[in-house]
């Protein structure tokens, strides 16, 4: 496959009728729910995936696949009850056998997905007829259809379990949304075609997700009746897209920030005297500014978050503190660098190539951290370089990346000892009581008096130098009608949308 | 006060001898409205404003509290804008008490013992919801602390007390032990009884300063039909919209080509046009969330809000945007988005720090049975 210039893209596709088109800054190379770790991977599966349940417009749990749920009285069990009228993208009939494949599979440690702690509430899964499965949990639950979100896939497109991230389901998805996947293109795109055996009206006939790299270009395909839609707009762009009359803007929530995480396994980074002296070393507000709107935050959570603690202060650059931290940790200060055991300190920072903006930000800190006499080699990773050496290896000093969480803003897998995302390895066991505190907690009040400790705490240890979390606005194209935007998922509402 | 540039080239202009009531093309709507007229007599306008010219710059930047400081005309304009964006989060208070109350009740683990049950029906007594509130319990006080509470602000809305002091402890009114932790609980009644101190402040001013740098345009805007799929209904309302942006091009583009050069500084350097639009949007959204179509209103929200400056009110971006934004995305479903909108008012109003808890406490208690989903 190969990329098309940024002119060619200029070009007007031979259009469809019904055909929308919107940008990501990489197109999936995969599309398998399970496998999924990006936001765009998120998107595309939510065109062709469904879980038991999802949001209504309202953000309310609503049956999908499922008809219903019975709660057995001790809340120990349910009997879900499945539709009858559903059919993979293949034809085949869905049953309640793939219901219970696709929650064995995500619990299986072998399939080695990260979406496996969304099932880990449930003790198991048995299909009582071909429509009916009941589940056993953990522990009681109160509502477990809110849990129910999860996709679920077609038992017949694969073999035993485990599931594995190279079976060649990941390149020939077959879902049961309400798009199903016609083709990966020659030119990076991906096209979806209305399923037409889906049991409500679709009112867009094909999407197609467009690779455009260069972002500065993607609010000109626009502008150019290219595309139909952009999930983000660069800063930037806001102002132009928002005086044009054939476009508006749609702010939606995602809840992302930004974070320079430390690898608390490397020596010295391990001290976290070490790492808040290095944050101490970092100029947040410079690095932001080149970005665009957006706000700073002092830990794991968006200011705006239930469980923000705006009590905890927003830090400053301090290199006179920075630097007393740094030789009370065998650090010594040379004339140009700080070196430990008589060797300079040099770190390594990864970041993914395709984070928006992130070179500029790299380079920034690249120059501010050699300014305060630390040597920094940043290395871009792509998709699967970036999956290796951070993901599995854990092999870098420093990663700069982003998280996106939904509304629930679970940060449990980030910051647990033993959280399947904790890719910093931090391990406070404090913390750890609170955030089992919190997932426990039938109490509001007390889940976010938790979780706001437990933000406190996080903003102590520093196992992440906290960034920023930036605003979030799609465009589209005046034409694309009656849009509501899921927070998260973006195309949960898809369906409804029509063009005019 | 620092006086902002444009505010510097408005005062120039009033010195300026521009022509008064040139021939300018009308244009539909705006075509005897407080637009047209400033463009048509910048003289008028400088010397109106000069009066009280910090007041009407700090109404027209939408700072309020600053106009209100001013007094004369700002200042009555001030206490009205005051007591409509206080009346809109009073609105948005107790619909998160009573969605707090119901949503917990709902989910069957309510403490019988907590304080809650008592805080949402007075919250919604207090907001006239009277049959909503017979549901829950109501009458005395369960604590001396609400009860002190209540006093003071029954005096305070009876005019033989101050308001000031309220503010500062509005956030935590009343506690309770819980099994695990404390609850905390913010004060029900606050957001109303500033409005009805605002009210009280605000008076009747002469016509143009009764309209300067407000969203009402010669012809007032009306709803569209209402829709009965929340997603049909914002796309008619965002229609409405591209008609005012129609009628707001069009008129631009004839005043500006027709007025006198200060007149059309004027129109670009003040922004006027931006922000009467906003004003107007607000107005409409303000009137959607009565009509109870909130997604009408989020519609006219986010379409007035300006990009540019998200997060900052000015010029274009008032508290009461920010507010109905608020509003109409929790009666859209969306707690936690009502939360980004307060976020921004909660630094420089701190009015709304009960409001952001009782919001944040729905917001939990909403996901508490959900598993989270986070991406890279």
């Amino acid at each position: 496959m190969r990329a098309l210039s940024p002119l060619l893209l200029l070009l007007p596709l031979a259009a469809h009728a019904e055909n929308l088109r919107y940008a990501e800054d990489v197109a999936p190379a995969l599309i398998h729910p399970l496998y999924g770790s990006t936001m765009a991977e998120a998107r595309a599966n939510e065109l062709a995936f469904e879980g038991l349940y999802t949001d209504n417009v309202e953000l309310a749990t609503t049956p999908a696949l499922a008809l219903s749920t019975e709660l057995a009285a001790d809340k120990l069990s349910a009997l879900v009850t499945l539709r009858s009228d559903v059919h993979w993208h293949d034809g085949q009939p869905f049953t309640s056998a793939d219901v219970v494949f696709t929650i064995k599979a995500m619990l299986d440690r072998g399939t080695a997905s990260t979406e496996g702690g969304r099932v880990a509430w449930i003790r198991d899964a048995v299909a009582v007829d071909e429509h009916t499965v009941n589940l056993t949990f953990v522990r009681a639950e109160g509502r477990p259809e809110d849990k129910l979100y999860f996709k679920i896939l077609p038992k017949h497109a694969f073999g035993a379990l485990p599931l594995k991230r190279t079976d060649a389901f990941r390149t020939k998805p077959i879902g049961t949304g309400p798009w199903a996947l016609s083709q990966f293109n020659e030119d990076n795109s991906i096209t979806f075609n209305k399923w037409t055996s889906w049991r409500n009206p679709v009112g867009v006939d094909q999407i197609t997700l467009r690779e455009v790299a260069d972002k500065n270009y993607q609010a000109k395909l626009v502008l150019y009746e290219s595309l139909e839609a952009l999930v983000r707009v660069l800063p930037r762009d806001l102002a132009i897209l928002q005086n044009n009359r054939k476009v508006e803007l749609y702010p939606y929530q995602t809840n992302s920030w930004w974070y320079l995480g430390y690898n608390n396994k490397r020596p010295g980074l391990s001290n976290p005297a070490v790492r808040r002296a290095l944050s101490g070393l970092v100029d947040v507000d410079s690095l932001l500014a080149p970005v665009g709107t957006g706000a700073r935050i002092s830990g794991p959570f968006v200011p705006s978050s239930p469980y923000y603690n705006h009590d905890v202060a927003l830090p400053e650059p301090d290199a006179d503190a920075s630097e007393k931290a740094l030789t009370a940790a065998g650090y010594s200060r040379g004339e140009e660098t700080w070196t430990q055991g008589g060797k300079p300190v040099v770190l390594t920072a990864v970041a993914h190539q395709s984070l928006e903006s992130v070179q500029e930000v790299a380079i920034n800190l690249q120059s501010q951290l050699q300014t305060a006499g630390i040597r920094l080699e940043v290395q871009f990773l792509d998709e699967a370089a970036w999956k290796q050496r951070v993901w599995r290896d854990h092999d870098y000093d420093l990663m700069l990346s982003q998280w996106s969480f939904d509304r629930n803003e679970d940060i449990r897998e980030q910051f647990h000892t033993n959280g399947s995302r904790n890719f910093v390895s931090y391990s406070n066991p404090a913390v750890d009581a609170l955030l089992d505190k919190a997932r426990d907690s039938t109490d509001p009040y007390v889940r976010k008096a938790a979780l706001r400790d437990v933000h406190r705490l996080i903003a102590g240890d520093q196992p992440m130098c906290f960034l920023w979390t930036l605003d979030s606005y799609a465009a589209m194209a005046v034409k694309v009608r009656n849009v509501v935007v899921h927070p998260f998922y973006f195309f949960t509402f898809a369906p409804q949308w029509s063009m005019k | 006060m620092a006086i902002s540039a444009s505010w510097g080239l408005a005062l120039v202009l009033s010195g300026c001898t521009g022509s008064d009531e040139e021939s300018l093309p009308t244009g539909g709507a705006l075509s005897s409205s407080w637009l047209e007229r400033i463009v048509k007599n910048p003289d008028g306008f400088g010397t109106m404003i000069e009066a009280s010219r910090e007041g009407w710059s700090a109404l027209h930047r939408n700072d309020w509290r600053a106009a209100a400081e001013s007094g004369g005309d700002p200042a009555a304009r001030a206490h009205e804008e005051l007591a409509r964006f206080y009346r809109v989060l009073a609105g948005l208070d107790s619909e998160a008490w009573a969605r707090t109350g119901t949503t917990w009740k709902r989910r069957g683990d309510l403490p019988a013992s907590s304080l809650l049950p008592w805080l949402v029906g007075t919250a919604l007594s207090d907001a006239g919801r009277d049959e909503e509130a017979s549901m829950w319990p109501s009458g005395t006080a369960p604590t001396e602390g609400l009860a002190q509470r209540k006093r003071l602000h029954d005096e305070v809305r009876s005019g033989s007390a101050l308001a000031a002091g309220l503010v500062a402890g509005a956030r935590v009114v009343a506690s309770e032990t819980a099994a695990e932790g404390q609850r905390e609980f913010a004060d029900p009644w606050l957001l109303r009884t500033l409005a009805h101190t605002e009210d009280r402040l605000a008076s009747a001013v002469a016509p143009l300063e009764r309209d300067l740098f407000s969203g009402h345009l010669s012809e007032p805007r009306d709803l569209p039909t209402v829709a009965p799929d929340p997603a049909v209904d914002g796309d008619a309302c965002r229609a409405t919209v591209r008609d005012l942006d129609a009628d707001l091009d069009g008129w631009r583009a004839t005043a500006g080509s027709a007025a006198s050069p200060e007149g059309r500084q004027l129109l670009s350097e003040l922004r006027l046009v931006e922000g009467a639009r906003a004003r107007a949007l607000t107005d409409l959204a303000i009137a959607a969330l009565a009509a109870e179509r909130p997604s009408c209103a989020l519609a006219y929200g986010q379409m007035a809000i300006d990009y540019e400056s998200p997060r900052v009110v000015g010029v274009v971006n008032s508290p009461t945007l920010f507010a109905v934004v608020a509003s109409a995305q929790l009666h859209a479903g969306r707690t936690r988005e009502a939360l980004d909108a307060i976020e921004v008012l909660r630094t420089d109003w701190p009015e709304v720090a009960g409001l952001d808890e009782t919001l944040s406490t729905l917001v939990v208690l909403e996901g508490m049975d959900r598993s989270g989903d986070s991406r890279e």
